[in-house]
């Protein structure tokens, strides 16, 4: 769910409380898949300034190459399971 | 006030990720004041927190941590609980029957079969032992969780030195051996501690300056 929310614009810096109300995922369980997925290089991560002056700088992350063909795996099996089970 | 109960819990979860994990313990707080203005301070926070606590097995430093965590909690804050308690309701041994505090009043009849006015009066000073090697556990807790490795040397050596003078002290004065409970229980916390001192060392080198473990 997170690397689909990711894949949907690869170039584009998401925030982590973003990337929480997009996917309806808790922060308890968004923050350690973005720790693990950033241990396992499939995700970058960076302070980005924030919009607003005045304001912290917030972390930012989007998917690594690794990350991208990861999710177009995931997409092309999930559309080759969806096939075979229309075809059944 | 749920804003300001959010905050103390969002710098629980940055403090429970660890030094290794600074980065994201700032990326959370980053994020708080996002959720703080969607009028979500508090679960959010909490969810840092459950998943903080989620991480922490997961790599070396956060057993680390864990296991830090774990001696101060269930070991020596118990310990230093027990010898405070036992200054009031009585000491735990069948020598002395019940006393304690109360007990070495003259009003009192919690005497044992070993203890007659002579060695009663010797009470407060087993008290001010105890007292004292209570307060030694509780310095050596606060310590151990800052990772002050000289300084819990310096406190262990302390708190060993106290356990003898407490052995020696009830087992001449009151032919008791709770002072090798005492004994029994620091030799265990302080074997503990260096095995933890040893693994911080190994998670990082040079974080020990030398003097205080070998």
């Amino acid at each position: 769910m997170l690397v689909e929310a990711l894949s949907l614009h690869p170039q584009r810096w998401r925030h982590g409380y973003d990337l929480m109300k997009e996917t309806g995922l808790l922060s308890g369980t968004l923050y350690p898949l973005l720790m693990r997925m950033t241990d396992q290089g499939l995700v970058e991560a960076e302070w980005r300034e924030p919009a607003q002056p005045g304001r912290p700088a917030r972390h930012a992350y989007r998917l690594t190459a690794a990350g991208l063909a990861l999710a177009r795996a995931a997409a092309s099996d999930r559309g080759a399971v969806g096939l075979g089970a229309s075809l059944a | 006030m749920t804003k300001a109960f959010a905050r103390a819990v969002m710098r629980l979860a940055a403090c429970s990720l660890g030094e290794h994990r600074r980065e994201w313990a700032l990326a959370m707080q980053s994020e708080f004041e996002a959720a703080a203005e969607d009028g979500k301070p508090l679960s959010f926070a909490i969810g840092c927190l459950a998943g903080a606590w989620r991480r922490l097995p997961a790599d070396e430093p956060g057993r680390f941590l864990l296991a830090n965590y774990v001696l101060v909690l269930g070991l020596i804050l118990p310990a230093a609980a027990a010898m405070l308690s036992t200054i009031v309701t009585g000491f735990p041994s069948s020598h002395f029957g019940q006393f304690g505090a109360h007990g070495a009043l003259p009003a009192s009849s919690g005497h044992g079969p070993l203890l007659s006015d002579a060695n009663l009066s010797a009470v407060p000073s087993l008290a001010v032992l105890v007292l004292l090697l209570a307060a030694a556990h509780l310095r050596i807790a606060w310590l151990l969780l800052e990772r002050d490795w000289p300084r819990v040397a310096d406190c262990g050596s302390q708190a060993a030195a106290l356990t003898v003078t407490l052995a020696i002290f009830s087992g001449l004065v009151f032919v008791s051996d709770t002072g090798l409970v005492h004994a029994a229980v620091v030799a265990v916390e302080l074997a503990a501690v260096l095995v933890l001192a040893r693994w911080h060392a190994r998670l990082r080198p040079g974080a020990l300056p030398g003097a205080g473990i070998s």
